[in-house]
């Protein structure tokens, strides 16, 4: 009986890795950036992934020849302590765990979209932050860090999020 | 020919006054149906449309991040129309298409039959539908369907 569970748990992190790299795409539709984003008029639509490389990998086949506010898309997968310039949105990995705070604290104030997956990341200030529900992936938004950056969620996310949180207390 | 004959001239004049009078009023209340009918169902269409358009705005975000309980929501509305038949929601999975999980899902309210179900088409986010009938003498569906942002 062992292996069968643990086939079926990895069939399961699978499905959730896609679905999250899934909605980390279909999120750009419902945000919007201020121009100061982008450092050109051309340059691409850049999402920084780190600590969770298969969600990269899975992003990529994504983004492959779509566009984000008629701009290529580029996955770059991120190293520690890099800098998060250039990024629209950053998602950090579980397996990133006790870093995270500081990884979302460079990206403090910025205009990048941070999503993270674990548990108590909105404190840590994470902007949308994935939790399993009932098996299904669903996530909640913090709003006070996105106006920080100056981004706008649009308020159709909002309707589907598990958790809005709307102050910083 | 008996039969006319032995009719006065008055009583025919009579009955050919009062068989026009009769006519006339027959069309007029013919065309009166028909173009109280032919309103209804025009105010009933573009009401439905405007119905179906809003709940499909509002219920796009909720099968792009595969929600069902705020598209069972959405659709609930409808019970404040006794002409809706029936509506349904349709989810157009693109890659996620693969596990039936990611089909939508309702259960039956208790008033009227909703359904949903999934479609494979993979270039728009969903497709709602709306049956809705008035009495026997018209029926019709109104759809709204939205591309994948």
């Amino acid at each position: 009986m062992a292996p069968i569970s643990t086939l079926a748990q990895v069939d399961r992190t699978v499905a959730e890795t896609q679905i999250k790299a899934a909605f980390l795409y279909k999120f750009s539709a419902f945000v919007e950036w201020p121009p100061k984003a982008f450092a050109r008029p051309d340059s691409p639509f850049t999402i920084g992934v780190i600590g969770a490389d298969e969600l990269a990998a899975e992003l990529e086949q994504i983004v492959k020849g779509r566009t984000i506010l008629e701009r290529a898309v580029v996955v770059r997968r991120m190293r520690r302590g890099e800098s998060v310039a250039g990024l629209q949105m950053l998602f950090i990995g579980q397996a990133e765990g006790a870093r995270l705070a500081e990884i979302l604290a460079i990206a403090k104030g910025q205009s990048v979209l941070t999503v993270t997956e674990s548990e108590d990341a909105l404190s840590h200030g994470s902007m949308i932050n994935f939790v399993s529900v009932d098996d299904k992936v669903r996530f909640d938004v913090a709003l006070p860090q996105a106006e920080r950056g100056a981004l706008r969620i649009s308020a159709r996310l909002l309707a589907v999020a598990r958790k809005v949180v709307t102050s910083s207390s | 020919m008996k039969l006319i004959t032995q009719f006065s001239v008055r009583q025919k004049l009579l009955a050919v006054v009062l068989l026009t009078t009769l006519t006339a009023l027959l069309v007029a209340i013919a065309v009166m149906v028909g173009f109280d009918l032919r309103s209804y169902r025009q105010s009933l269409i573009s009401d439905m449309t405007t119905q179906a358009d809003l709940l499909g705005r509002t219920t796009a975000p909720a099968l792009t991040f595969d929600d069902s309980r705020v598209a069972q929501e959405n659709l609930e509305l409808l019970h404040y129309r006794p002409q809706i038949r029936a509506a349904a929601i349709y989810n157009a999975r693109g890659r996620l298409a693969g596990s039936s999980r990611s089909c939508l899902r309702l259960t039956e309210p208790v008033s009227r039959a909703m359904t949903l179900s999934c479609s494979s088409a993979s270039s728009t986010t969903g497709r709602f539908s709306a049956r809705c009938t008035c009495a026997p003498i018209m029926s019709f569906t109104t759809g709204w369907s939205a591309t994948s942002a």
